[in-house]
């Protein structure tokens, strides 16, 4: 942080809420040109975060902090199982937002936050300042909520909910596995990233058991009582791979009441409360989650695991000058989704330049728009418009988003073609640039 | 389903190695269009920023952002389409029919109706500064 500003941004923070809200510039013109955002995460939230403050604010200093070279989308990454793209066309990197946005790329990890000192240690010993954090972290595991779930167990039973090496050893053990074998997807309870993608991840290894190895099911076994677009999902699925038939391809059962209590590594075999045990030959567990290592170390969360913030600028309610985005922070009713990600970053960095200017945030405007593929012919999608209420909390606006009509042939044509337009649509708004290449 | 849907759904997807896309793209592994594109995104919001006065024109731009998401192109002709050639009476027009059941898509509906008629009419001021 530029040692000018340093002094007058204390003042700026010591001064009362009416005054700022009021307009009223305590430091008028140019006093923040130098100030300095610092984004944590090079995910969708994040890139999107630094892009849109210097966008903006093109006096402001960014500065993007990411330990990863180069990110591969979690959006897209269920195609791969279908053999519609593959690894390099969902990675990305950094290049287009380093070189064409003038942010600084930091790659690193942050170790220690101090939000007093307004000043963040990184791994390699590095410690910077900042007028404003944004932190876009994502999502770590809860290890061993099934016992005998843990990060290692993980190289064996892929969960494949962070897309890379993990979704690369689910493909391999899906092929490998003998035709007449039986795929077993664990869906975790609410609230979890990206709420359709085990039901879109089922249709899609669904579609390629059926070329492939047609004697072979997959199944869901589902802590909850239902699921994100379950009607559009289960009239395709049944259209599609004889769901609800006695001999369907995918089956799906909620375990709400009869949850999963041991995995036995030794067997592949996943045991519920009431004595049920399901075996399969390739076992895609996806573990309960909660906000990355750094808002938790950072006391960002509450008791669930989850970053609450306030929605009207997307401050941390712990710490004022912290701001959190993405699938860590909870802005339900919104769903944490990279789209959603997009979204409140966008909201966010209007917040902070206008808190740097010492004016008011304007109201967030908050769109989820999700595609799910059931077949490569056949789209569905579920949107949200959402915004404050009065209580200066995230609300649904009601009478608009909702999911597509269904049964529609042509409409599910379209939309399946949405999907792919849209992913590369959003990874080129929140990266600056499609494909690492 | 058959596996020539497979291919062209991957085709829609990409389908090319990552060499042909950098060419119909039209940027290399120092991205040129990226910085056109940076460029032409700094003339407008250089344009609108000093519009900031009043909540609607905030609002408009804050609602404007999250078009991008869908309507960001990178050359490739891929639907959602691209707005970067319509006017704005003509994205306003179509906004308000999509509101009001007039013209008939897939997801525009759902979304139109989040807002009111002069919250998309502002949108459609802001898409149309070319």
């Amino acid at each position: 942080m530029a040692a000018c500003s340093r002094r007058r941004f204390l003042q700026f923070a010591a001064a009362s809420p009416a005054a700022l809200l009021s307009g009223c510039s305590l430091f008028p013109g140019k006093s923040c040109s130098k100030a300095h955002v610092v984004v944590v995460g090079g995910g969708f939230g994040g890139a999107t975060a630094a892009k849109y403050l210097r966008l903006l604010a093109p006096e402001l200093r960014v500065t993007l902090i990411e330990p990863k070279t180069s990110y591969i989308t979690c959006p897209g990454s269920n195609w791969l199982f279908a053999d519609l793209t593959d690894i390099r066309q969902l990675t990305v990197n950094y290049r287009a937002l380093s070189s064409g946005y003038d942010i600084k790329l930091i790659t690193d990890s942050v170790s220690r936050i101090d939000p007093a000192g307004r000043r963040l240690t990184l791994a390699g010993g590095q410690t910077l300042g900042y007028d404003r954090l944004v932190l876009s972290p994502g999502i770590d595991f809860h290890w061993n909520t099934l016992p005998g779930y843990d990060a290692a167990t993980a190289e064996i039973y892929p969960h494949a909910w962070q897309a890379g090496p993990q979704t690369l050893l689910l493909q391999r053990q899906i092929q490998a596995m003998p035709d007449g074998g039986m795929v077993l997807i664990s869906a975790p309870a609410e609230p979890y990233r990206c709420p359709p993608g085990p039901y879109e991840r089922a249709s899609m290894i669904a579609c390629w058991l059926q070329q492939h190895k047609p004697r072979s099911k997959v199944m869901i076994l589902d802590a909850k009582t239902g699921f994100s677009k379950q009607k559009l999902f289960e009239a395709g699925w049944a259209k599609y791979f004889g769901y609800g038939g006695g001999d369907s391809m995918l089956e799906w059962h909620s375990i709400a009441d009869n949850p999963l209590i041991e995995l036995d590594t030794a067997t592949g075999t996943l045991y519920t409360d009431f004595g049920d045990k399901f075996q399969g030959q390739v076992l895609n567990i996806i573990p309960p989650q909660q906000a990355g290592r750094i808002a938790r170390e950072s006391g960002l969360t509450d008791t669930d695991g989850w970053c609450p913030v306030n929605a009207m600028d997307s401050s941390s309610r712990f710490e004022k000058h912290i701001h959190v985005i993405g699938d860590a922070a909870r802005y339900a009713p919104i769903p944490k989704s990279a789209f959603a990600a997009n979204s409140e970053a966008k909201a966010c960095a209007l917040a902070v330049v206008s808190l740097l200017k010492q004016q008011a945030p304007p109201d967030p405007q908050w769109l989820n728009a999700c595609y799910s593929l059931i077949t490569p012919e056949h789209g569905i999608s579920v949107a949200g418009v959402y915004g404050l209420n009065a209580e200066q909390r995230v609300e649904t606006v009601k009478g608009a988003g909702g999911l597509s009509r269904g049964n529609d042939e042509r409409e599910e044509r379209l939309e399946a073609g949405y999907a792919l337009g849209v992913y590369r649509s959003l990874v080129v708004d929140s990266f600056g640039s499609a494909y690492s290449t | 389903m058959k596996s020539r849907l497979a291919r062209a759904a991957y085709r829609r997807l990409g389908g090319h190695s990552a060499a042909k896309l950098t060419r119909l793209n039209g940027y290399d592994h120092q991205p040129k269009y990226p910085r056109l594109l940076i460029k032409l995104l700094f003339a407008i919001t250089a344009g609108v920023l000093p519009a900031w006065q009043t909540q609607a024109d905030t609002t408009a731009q804050a609602i404007a952002f999250n078009c991008r998401n869908c309507h960001t192109t990178d050359g490739a002709a891929t639907a959602p389409p691209t707005l970067d050639n319509l006017s704005a009476p003509r994205i306003r027009e179509s906004l308000l029919a999509f509101k009001y059941d007039q013209k008939p898509a897939t997801i525009m509906p759902r979304i139109a109706k989040g807002y009111s008629d002069t919250e998309l009419a502002a949108v459609a001021d802001l898409l149309g500064r070319h």
